[in-house]
């Protein structure tokens, strides 16, 4: 069955169709959500409340544009607005920092993504929010912002203070495993 | 040493092909979801299909009813009919004793008009016949009434009271008669004399029999011939004397003619009096057959009205309840400029919101116009502050101790929220605290059980009524929530705890009704209900109240 097809079956809420969709998709989106979320619990809850929003807005979806790249939207809108009403409000007194060259080790490609991903969860929520729309998925500070209900700057800022902290964290692993090894 | 290289071109390469598959109960959870939103988008509507559902229940559970009633009533008109058929053959029974006291009367006038030639021994016999007859039916008739006995006996002596009247004037009438077919003078003197004696004795005896009466009613049966025989012995004695007198002035025939004359005068005086007697009677009777003999027959048709009675009030008794399920939009407000929340608050702009309430009332009508009535009520309501600012309470953040009557829900990581009023927050020109909060709305969102106790008076009552309603209600708050409205999402942050588990309110209202049949009606009631006691403690001049327009239907049964 073409994409086109299932999407058409999906718009009539064919339940089969729905379940084709999810099978799919579900494992790329999911994978958003886990970046977005705080932990696994909480990003199975935003794919649940994601695919909720796909379907109930299929409709909408002209077939214009990634379909892939449609659904990846509205999985981190979902996600944001969750904690756009738990957690972006954070008013954190912080100075602003400056956006620089935060680099690691060519060698820390051996870090398992289990532990970065863990590591972008135990981010506050603004600077994971900031981090994995900019880094992750290409948004400009501009749209961050917009879609954080915040200024530029402070996206700047949430992105230079994420990259700290994930330095310092996989920095930390290191010592930790070398420790280890030695 | 290896090269360096961006962070984020190590998170990006790693996360390039990242796929994981998030747990079996997610799609559960979705299909969950997606049916419940469906449904729920059938029930949205459907409180409207819900309470005409339960009103058409009513509907076919009040017309099984009704015609249930119906047989019932028919039944007894069954009765009724057959009662009706009693009394008829009642009256035709009473009737045939008229005709065989006709008969009897008739035989006596017989008599009266043979004079000498018949007895007068036979015409009193008739005339005890007749008068024993009519005591036999009496008798019956009063066997009949046992229950009414004592009255009817004292109607009886009222009635005999009348006849003896009647006696006396038609005595004197008959002996003038008498007087007519009479030829000698003298005995004309006699006759009018005995007839003048014998009217006085009559009417003696009859007091006496009167009075007898009404010191013993049961005598009755006997008075009648005790009073003929009093009569009787009367006119012997005061004959005497006449006789007497006669004789000396007469010779025997026309004294025994006079005898004869005055035995037949006396005889036909009785007669007269019986005949009369037994007129009146049978005329008393035929009264009675009439009216009371209705009153009699009385009994029935006083059973049967009584019956009837009792079924109007069977029927008033049944028609006095009354049930109505009704809906209605309503808004909430506040007279005064105040705030529910804070302090702070007095000033921002605030907006009643319009929410439904449902529920089901009872009726119970006291009189023709007045009507008590209760129920039972779901209510939501919600109010609305806007131009706040809600915010995470850090600790070191300067401003914002949590408000006191709210008590804020934790967050997942035991943040703690709060909220502060834009208006102030301006004042303090921290823009960098701005840039990273979100001005919105708070919205207290309250779900009461309301229970009315109302009195309706109704000013018009045809196919379409007007109805005063004034009462008040009693409010048990059953949810209560403040939610912030942000990109049209709802997200509960607290509840308020100056909320009042139970309040009251003063209602007042104008209900418009259309009957389309006696029982069934549709209404239409606009009602402000003024809130008391509702908040334990609110900022500024907060008085809530809530107007609203509640229809529904209702059935009288």
């Amino acid at each position: 069955m073409s994409l086109e097809k299932l999407i058409h079956k999906c718009k009539v809420n064919d339940t089969k169709a729905q379940s084709e969709l999810y099978k799919l998709f579900s494992s790329k989106l999911f994978s958003v959500c886990l970046k977005y979320s705080r932990n696994y619990a909480e990003a199975e809850d935003n794919l649940q409340d994601a695919f909720i929003t796909i379907f109930k807005k299929i409709e909408q979806y002209k077939n214009k544009g990634s379909f892939e790249g449609w659904l990846k939207r509205i999985a981190i809108n979902t996600t944001l607005q969750c904690y756009r009403t738990q957690g972006v409000f954070d008013i954190v007194n912080e100075d602003l920092i400056k956006d620089e060259a935060v680099t690691v080790d060519e060698d820390d490609n051996d870090i398992s993504i289990d532990y970065l991903l863990k590591i972008i969860q135990e981010l506050p929520d603004r600077y994971r929010l900031v981090f994995n729309l900019y880094v992750m998925d290409g948004y400009s500070h501009q749209d961050v912002a917009e879609l954080l209900k915040i200024t530029t700057g402070t996206s700047k800022s949430n992105l230079a203070r994420a990259r700290q902290i994930l330095k310092d964290k996989i920095t930390e692993y290191k010592t930790r495993l070398n420790s280890q090894s030695l | 040493m290896s090269e360096k290289k961006h962070i984020d071109r190590l998170f990006q390469e790693k996360f390039k092909d990242f796929e994981a598959k998030p747990g079996a109960n997610v799609w559960a959870g979705i299909q969950n979801k997606l049916d419940v939103p469906q449904e729920k988008a059938k029930t949205g509507i459907p409180i409207w299909l819900r309470i005409a559902g339960i009103a058409a229940a009513l509907v076919l559970l009040f017309t099984i009813g009704n015609s249930v009633f119906n047989t019932r009533d028919l039944q007894i008109n069954d009765n009724t009919v057959v009662e009706i058929d009693n009394n008829n053959l009642e009256n035709n029974k009473s009737n045939n004793n008229n005709t065989q006291d006709n008969t009897l009367k008739e035989n006596a006038n017989n008599s009266k008009n043979s004079k000498g030639t018949i007895d007068n021994e036979n015409t009193t016999l008739n005339n005890e016949a007749v008068v024993t007859n009519q005591s036999e039916t009496k008798n019956n008739f009063l066997s009949e009434t046992p229950k009414n006995k004592k009255t009817k006996l004292k109607e009886n002596t009222l009635h005999k009271k009348e006849t003896s009247n009647n006696n006396l004037n038609t005595t004197s009438y008959t002996t003038n008669n008498v007087n007519k077919s009479n030829n000698s003078s003298q005995n004309n003197l006699a006759n009018s004399k005995i007839t003048n004696s014998v009217s006085n004795t009559i009417k003696n005896s009859i007091a006496k029999t009167t009075a007898k009466d009404e010191k013993v009613l049961n005598v009755q049966n006997n008075s009648p011939s005790y009073s003929q025989s009093n009569v009787e012995d009367k006119i012997n004695k005061s004959s005497n004397p006449i006789n007497t007198a006669i004789t000396n002035t007469n010779t025997n025939k026309p004294n025994t003619k006079a005898q004869d004359a005055l035995d037949n005068n006396t005889a036909i005086s009785n007669t007269v009096v019986a005949a009369t007697n037994s007129e009146e009677e049978k005329r008393k009777e035929e009264e009675k057959m009439m009216e009371p003999d209705s009153a009699n027959s009385s009994k029935t048709i006083e059973e049967a009205l009584a019956k009837i009675e009792d079924l109007d009030e069977k029927e008033e008794n049944v028609n006095r309840w009354l049930v109505s399920a009704n809906a209605a939009p309503v808004y909430y407000n506040t007279l005064g400029k105040g705030s529910h929340i804070d302090d702070q608050f007095i000033e921002n702009t605030k907006n009643g919101g319009v929410n439904s309430s449902y529920g089901i009332n009872v009726g119970y009508a006291l009189n023709n116009r007045l009507t008590v009535r209760s129920g039972i009520n779901n209510l939501n309501l919600s109010y609305d502050t806007s131009n706040v600012i809600v915010y995470e309470n850090v600790s070191h953040t300067p401003s914002g101790a949590p408000l006191k009557t709210i008590d804020f829900s934790k967050g997942e990581q035991k943040r703690s929220l709060s909220v502060l009023s834009g208006n102030n927050f301006k004042a303090e020109q921290n823009s960098d605290l701005v840039s990273d909060m979100i001005i919105t709305g708070v919205s207290q969102r309250l779900n009461y059980l309301e229970v009315p106790l109302e009195l309706q008076y109704a000013v018009v009552k045809k196919r379409f009524g007007i109805n005063l309603i004034g009462g008040v209600s009693t409010f048990i708050l059953s949810d209560n929530e403040i939610v912030t409205e942000m990109d049209g999402r709802d997200t509960k942050i607290g509840e308020a705890n100056n909320l009042n588990d139970v309040s009251f309110s003063a209602n007042a209202g104008i209900g418009i009704d259309y009957k389309f049949s006696d029982s069934f009606k549709f209404n239409f009631e606009p009602t402000f209900k003024y809130q008391i006691n509702a908040y334990s403690e609110t900022s500024g001049d907060f008085k809530p109240y809530i107007i609203g327009v509640y229809t529904g239907f209702s059935y009288k049964f």
